[in-house]
């Protein structure tokens, strides 16, 4: 399942993200990497940018760069 | 005596300007979004006779060259000397803040860790396992709260004691891959040549690197004849390995999240996708209102001082002076300079609303809200963060920009900050309002602030099709929790800020000041003849098609708003006003007095009042105010008058606003810059008094 696509309030796991090094490095850096938990906050919509809590953090990230993070629901 | 160097390093947005602030007394910038701190600072303190360094690095969550405050404290931390690292670490935020004191282990320097925010984790009864993070870091943790200040004397202490001190860590690996770990270091320690001389620590940090498949450490390994496959690699890289370990340690934390439920409820609202809007059209509404019209009465009661007290006490006390030198002092400097400081409420009530958004942690909500929107025009949210800052100062908002991950993002955003009309122009609007638009001067001055917008994001649209603009990186961005601002680091910030303006007001204007007033008062002492009149006449014929180009005075005032805004004003004061204080007028102190407190008096009664639409006052200089009133009387005075303000509000930004984008992003980027300010405030102009015009 695509990060676009998750529901809110649901925990999830990143199994994938679909991204250049670069850009999953810095995802990395905010906490979001394969393996990591994450639940959304906000869904995108009408490609607003969705709010994800992971580790006790709120990350915005776009509806063009959710749609690249697999997630699977825990 | 050898000076200590103490770099202080942290996520953004932890509170290190803050901790400097609490231990040296320094006023570094802080606030609750991140990227406050985009520069190294430096603070010196002496502390029992050994002088130190406090240095504060920009916020970074690795050591690479990411953004570029990310690189400016990576390499600090690579290059030069460092005597001892103070990590700040937010309390409330482990799992990714630990991530960068993992990193800065790794540099092997000696370092204490600082769990800051021990307040929010107190008052949301989170429970910190600190002994255990002693521990597994091999650091010293002190869990004190900047702002409380409490702990500030036990930091210092550790500070002196712990500089230059031995240290050793050892690597921090995840209890997934501890099996491997050890198999490796046995494999790995029986099979280093030994004239390598290796310590246990070497061979720690050796085994970690081979362990996370570092290319470096597995070609040195094949170099000393070491098969690496024989090893137990993992099979992921060291940064998702250490990444793995701070969410381990989470186990060590109870209730992390109960700190974000006042947030979630707050922003449940606050980033409503309808009422978020609202909310956020409404507190812009408010801010405007509060900076305009609060500001007013004692913008005039400022007025009052300057104008009626020290200017006839001036004019008194220099009788004995000939008449040009009594002129330069009374008509260049005191007049000149007294306009622009009547606006220094003005200023103080921007920046105290600037800094409530900062500090509430609400700024990066509007970031969040308008993402989409500037997506429209190829920018992002945090551009926007950069864009409104502008309208405090362009210099540090070009500064502000450095946030940004995409360097075309952050060229881009620079070059669209001078349109943001900055605080310094507000004075010259409030006065041409007050004059041509009684009544309507807060919408009037909303306009030109919307025109600037809508210039700067057409202006976005068209470069962003340019390849040297054109960007697709990934955008992200943290949204704080909000925090409740606190009195005492907002009145620093306004303090700072004003203090910042009335020293440009006595520096580069005053010289501004004097130099147009010799302009203007040579080679004949009439100022309808000097040089800069003479000038202007021969140039206004360019400026006639835009409306305002019929009066010389508009003209002549434009040269020296390249230096600073505000000298707009000053010139206005200087040139409209020149015959009103020649006549000395009696002087009774007592009386005088009285006036004084009288006036303070109905300041602080007008500012009660300004909340009630129909007793609200406008902001003006009176005086000046009715003299630029006569400067176009016809019938499209008012449009004149409009289009002059979006001349000014376009038009080639200070030279210190120049000088920022030339260190920022090279004299190529500046020089665009300048041409546009030249192109484009003539073709706004033209087209709004020419369209206009058919309509009158």
């Amino acid at each position: 399942m695509r990060l676009d696509k998750a529901k809110e309030h649901k925990p999830l796991r990143i199994i994938n993200i679909h991204l250049s090094a670069d850009k999953r490095k810095r995802l990395m850096h905010m906490g979001m990497h394969v393996g990591a938990l994450l639940e959304v906050e906000r869904q995108s919509m009408q490609k607003k940018p969705g709010l994800y809590l992971i580790s006790g953090n709120w990350i915005m990230l776009r509806y063009d760069d959710a749609k690249y993070v697999e997630v699977e629901q825990v | 005596m050898k000076t200590l160097e103490v770099a202080f390093v942290g996520n953004p947005n932890v509170g290190k300007s803050a901790w400097i602030n609490a231990l040296s007394n320094a006023q570094f910038k802080v606030g609750n979004w991140s990227g406050v701190t985009v520069e190294k600072k430096e603070a010196s303190v002496q502390w029992n006779k050994q002088m130190v360094h406090l240095i504060d690095l920009p916020g970074t969550y690795a050591l690479e060259d990411g953004t570029s405050e990310e690189a400016i404290t990576a390499r600090y931390l690579y290059h030069e000397h460092v005597d001892l690292i103070v990590n700040v670490v937010d309390a409330t935020n482990l799992s990714r803040n630990l991530y960068l004191t993992l990193k800065l282990r790794q540099l092997h320097l000696p370092m204490i860790v600082i769990f800051n925010f021990m307040d929010e984790v107190n008052k949301y009864d989170m429970q910190i396992d600190i002994a255990h993070f002693r521990e597994v870091l091999q650091l010293d943790i002190y869990p004190y709260s900047a702002f409380d200040h409490e702990g500030s004397d036990i930091v210092k202490q550790a500070i002196l004691s712990h500089v230059c001190k031995p240290c050793t860590y050892d690597p921090c690996i995840p209890s997934k891959d501890l099996d491997r770990y050890r198999n490796a270091y046995h494999q790995l320690s029986g099979r280093i040549p030994m004239y390598m001389e290796c310590s246990d620590d070497d061979i720690k940090w050796m085994t970690f690197s081979v362990l996370y498949r570092n290319q470096k450490m597995i070609k040195q390994c094949n170099a000393w004849n070491i098969d690496v496959n024989t090893l137990t690699v993992s099979d992921k890289e060291e940064e998702l390995a250490m990444t793995e370990w701070c969410d381990e340690q989470m186990e060590y934390v109870k209730d992390p999240l109960k700190r974000l439920q006042k947030t979630r409820r707050i922003d449940h609202f606050l980033l409503h996708p309808i009422f978020g809007w609202l909310f956020m059209i409404f507190s812009f509404s408010l801010l405007m209102m509060f900076v305009f019209q609060g500001s007013a009465p004692f913008n005039d009661f400022i007025d009052f001082f300057i104008n009626d007290m020290v200017m006839k006490y001036a004019n008194a006390a220099l009788s004995f002076l000939p008449s040009s030198a009594r002129d330069l002092i009374l008509h260049g400097v005191i007049a000149g300079v007294g306009g622009v400081l009547v606006f220094v409420p003005l200023m103080a009530f921007l920046y105290f609303a600037l800094s409530l958004l900062e500090e509430s942690g609400y700024m990066a909500r509007i970031a969040f809200l308008l993402d989409r929107l500037m997506q429209r025009f190829h920018l992002n949210g945090k551009s926007f963060v950069a864009l409104l800052l502008g309208f405090g100062c362009n210099v540090p908002a070009i500064y502000a920009t450095r946030t940004l991950a995409n360097e075309k993002q952050k060229k881009l955003t620079a070059l669209l900050v001078p349109f943001m009309s900055c605080s310094a122009r507000l004075p010259v609007y409030m006065l041409f309002a007050a004059a041509f638009f009684k009544g309507k001067a807060a919408i009037t001055v909303l306009c030109i602030y919307g025109i600037g917008i809508m210039i700067a994001l057409m202006t976005a649209l068209v470069c962003s099709h340019m390849d040297h603009f054109h960007d697709d990186s990934l955008f992200v961005m943290e949204l704080p929790p909000y925090r409740m601002p606190s009195i005492f680091v907002i009145f620093h910030k306004v303090k700072q800020e004003v203090m910042g303006y009335v020293r440009k007001a006595c520096g580069v204007v005053l010289w501004a000041m004097v130099f147009l007033w010799g302009l203007s008062y040579f080679p004949n002492g009439d100022v309808t003849n000097g040089y800069l009149a003479q000038f202007s006449k021969h140039v206004s014929f360019v400026f006639e098609p835009l409306g305002f180009g019929t009066r010389w005075e508009s003209v002549a005032s434009l040269p020296g708003s390249i230096v600073a805004k505000e000298t707009v004003v000053g010139f206005m004061d200087q040139i409209l006003l020149q015959n009103t204080v020649d006549e000395i007028e009696p002087i009774d102190p007592v009386e005088d007095i009285k006036t004084i407190a009288f006036e303070a008096g109905a300041a602080g009664k007008g500012f009660l009042c300004a909340w009630i639409p129909h007793m609200a006052k406008e902001p003006q200089n009176a005086s000046l105010v009715s003299a630029i009133s006569q400067l176009w009387t016809d019938k499209k005075a008012n449009l004149r008058a409009f289009s002059f303000m979006v001349y000014l509000l376009l038009t080639i930004p200070c030279v210190m606003s120049l000088q920022a984008l030339g260190r920022e992003y090279g004299w190529k980027l500046m020089a665009l810059s300048i041409m546009m300010a030249l192109i484009i405030p003539y073709l706004v102009s033209f087209g709004i008094f020419q369209f206009f015009s058919l309509l009158t």
